[in-house]
């Protein structure tokens, strides 16, 4: 599930990539309500036994589409995710950690590199803001839809 | 472009200053929108600094061809009228590095040009009253190569 076409580091990549890559990259995005979650600890601390890393897993099963189209009903996904404390994961750019971490009944956006029947590339907390969050990812794939480079740029 | 002056919130800005970089939008058709954007009393911090930081990238991979001089100069306005310290800490980070990139020695002579545009801004924020500790140590460290701005 990591995103090694991601593996950039240093301050510049603030410059260079961000959720509009991300949706270039996909081919289907969607965004929903988590339902069904559950938590597997993979690691945890010694002595007094504090979750380390745990895999987060559920479902969407009323998807929003941002991109593409959904093949399949009900969407699964799942998530490595780490306590905040550990290193972050290098393969990952530093902009998916603002979104926090998966939490049963909130919201989250998947993104498939392929159809929605395959586990998804990417998957990306619904954050504080998941309205916002779903409308700039939103707004991002139609600017990105449109063919003229120049509207594009325009838009 | 629209975007950039339309969004409603930092990440869409700076999604769509992202995504004009990557189209290579020359700096005569960026700059007037940017000027636009850092005059809105609205815009925040974050978003100033993120236009400082992703302009001097830009000049650092040297996307602006001929108008570098003129994507320089901006930075030089916008560090020049900056009030808030934190921001000004960031801006004189930023001209640090751009300064470690005008002096590379393969083509510096080319480079010079802005490089004196940079001496001269940090020299005139200078003289505009004094500093916090940390943006003096930042001078310090850049008067070692640059002596001319003590």
């Amino acid at each position: 599930m990591a995103i090694t076409t991601y593996a950039r580091t240093g301050v510049d990549q603030i410059y260079q990539w961000g959720p509009e890559s991300l949706v270039k990259e996909s081919q289907v995005i969607v965004a929903g309500k988590i339902t069904h979650y559950s938590k597997v600890v993979n690691s945890t601390s010694q002595g007094e036994p504090i979750p380390l890393i745990w895999t987060a897993s559920g479902q969407i099963e009323q998807p929003v589409v941002i991109k593409g189209a959904v093949s399949t009903l009900p969407i699964l996904f799942s998530k490595v995710e780490r306590v905040v404390f550990l290193p972050s994961d290098p393969y990952l750019p530093n902009w998916l950690s603002d979104y926090g971490k998966l939490k049963p009944e909130g919201s989250v956006v998947l993104f498939f590199q392929g159809a929605t029947d395959k586990p998804p590339s990417t998957v990306l907390p619904g954050g504080d803001n998941p309205d916002s969050q779903f409308a700039l990812l939103k707004g991002i794939a139609s600017i990105q839809a449109i063919g003229d480079p120049q509207e594009q740029a325009d838009a | 472009m629209r975007a950039l002056k339309n969004a409603r919130t930092d990440e869409a800005q700076k999604a769509a200053l992202r995504s004009l970089a990557g189209f290579g939008t020359p700096w005569s058709t960026l700059a007037p929108v940017l000027e636009q954007v850092v005059a809105n009393p609205a815009t925040s911090l974050d978003i100033r600094g993120f236009i400082f930081g992703i302009v001097t990238f830009q000049v650092r991979q040297e996307k602006f061809g001929l108008q570098q001089r003129e994507a320089v100069q901006f930075l030089c306005r916008e560090f020049l009228a900056v009030k808030d310290t934190r921001l000004l800490l960031g801006f004189v980070l930023n001209l640090k590095l751009l300064l470690h990139y005008t002096g590379q020695s393969e083509g510096r002579q080319g480079r010079l040009p802005i490089e004196r545009l940079i001496i001269e801004a940090l020299k005139q924020r200078k003289t505009m009253g004094s500093m916090p500790t940390e943006i003096v140590e930042q001078y310090q460290d850049i008067e070692e190569t640059h002596p001319e701005i003590r």
